[in-house]
């Protein structure tokens, strides 16, 4: 029996076929500029106490991604500022995160999480018609760093990526990070 | 020209140079919206349109001129702008009005959503040319016919609030559009699909009659 020659030409076809046929399901997305540094700084003193505990749980979550070696530490001389403040209202808009930047770099962050919601801090399970902090500020904390949302074709709910544009009261899968939030800020700080 | 003549024409002109060469603030924000179902926004809408989209505005900042602003509270924080933009709406049939605008057909309404325009996102992103904004599903245009949820809502001001009509969780989840064989279509949770007389009888079925017909 006779097999056909395998050129290396025809690998380098086989292989461009196979990268054409199997698409890469990227969900997440750069926001544009992204920090200059590895290590980046955040000041909590804006938030009540019962909130601190909140934010660096959620910041920690960025923190401990292997092997991006980008992290984030609590100081409060830091201008990234967190605070807490009116949005639109109960039941709609959760948070923001606004960043500054010049050329690609960021260079601040403010984070805001709206007083209206109906807010659970602990780290058991929130109430059906509760917003988990954590969940939020986890989210937020992943925009702070410079990704964007994860395009929404990819969101379901639980076990979706933490950077999906929307939240469902009660839930708390947004607390860990999924395989493509890890592969967003492992892409943007190598 | 005399020397001081000069000097003072070097200085005005140096102070309007760097004056219009000044960089406008450059600021992103992304927002985390509550989903709502389709029988949520049902429910709690008050107003439901089914209307051809006229225009939709750029990103706006929560002041009078729709700049960027940013100030320190008394805490020593910042505080900063949030972003909007607006839909026009031309109204065909106001299936849902408990509003006081009194939307009847034919009428324009403008219709809020706090976040930056998608496509303004999207452009900073291609610029910068290191990232590429949200994808989102592929977005409204101008001349669509949709059926769109919103609620009364006091949105943050610069100083105070203001009231607007805001759709209802993520904006991209807020409405339905026409899809091939007429049928509506929408990203909400819990989204039935069908013609315009389906949905209208799902929306008031669930609100059990109440609306302003």
């Amino acid at each position: 029996m006779k097999f056909p020659r395998f050129s290396a030409g025809s690998a380098l076809a086989l292989l461009g076929l196979l990268m054409v046929a199997v698409p890469t399901a990227q969900a997440w997305t750069g926001m544009g500029p992204k920090w200059p540094t590895n290590t980046n700084k955040y000041d909590k003193s804006g938030l009540p106490s019962n909130w601190q505990s909140v934010a660096d749980y959620s910041a920690q979550q960025w923190t401990n991604v292997s092997p991006s070696p980008f992290t984030w530490t609590s100081d409060g001389a830091s201008n990234n500022d967190l605070v807490r403040g009116n949005i639109d209202g109960g039941g709609r808009t959760l948070a923001t995160t606004t960043i500054y930047y010049s050329g690609t770099r960021i260079t601040r962050f403010v984070m805001k999480f709206d007083t209206s919601e109906n807010w659970y801090l602990g780290s058991g399970s929130p109430a059906s018609n509760q917003v988990d902090g954590r969940s939020v500020g986890t989210h937020e904390f992943g925009h702070a760093h410079g990704q964007g949302h994860a395009q929404t074709q990819y969101c379901s709910g639980s076990g979706s990526a933490t950077l999906c544009p929307y939240y469902t009261m009660g839930s708390t899968w947004a607390r860990s990070l999924e395989t493509d939030d890890r592969n967003g800020i492992n892409t943007l700080y190598p | 020209m005399k020397p001081f003549a000069m000097i003072a024409a070097v200085v005005a002109l140096g102070f309007a140079a760097w004056h219009y060469a000044a960089p406008e603030p450059q600021a992103l924000v992304h927002l985390m919206y509550q989903t709502q179902t389709f029988p949520q926004m049902a429910v709690k809408a008050n107003a439901v349109l089914a209307g051809q989209v006229v225009g939709i505005g750029g990103t706006r900042w929560n002041q009078d001129d729709g700049s960027f602003w940013d100030r320190e509270m008394s805490s020593g924080q910042t505080e900063t702008a949030l972003p909007y933009y607006e839909i026009t709406l031309r109204v065909d049939d106001p299936i849902v009005d408990t509003t006081t605008q009194n939307l009847a057909a034919g009428h324009d309404v403008v219709l809020t959503v706090v976040g930056m325009n998608p496509r303004d996102e999207q452009e900073i992103a291609t610029n910068l040319g290191i990232g590429s904004g949200d994808h989102g599903p592929e977005g409204l245009q101008v001349g669509q016919r949709i059926v769109v949820f919103a609620q009364n809502t006091q949105m943050a001001w610069r100083e105070g609030t203001r009231p607007v009509l805001q759709l209802m969780g993520h904006p991209e989840q807020a409405y339905f559009t026409t899809v091939r064989g007429g049928n509506f279509e929408s990203h909400a949770q819990e989204a039935p699909s069908g013609s315009l007389a389906d949905l209208k009888d799902q929306v008031l079925a669930l609100r059990d009659g109440q609306t302003t017909e």
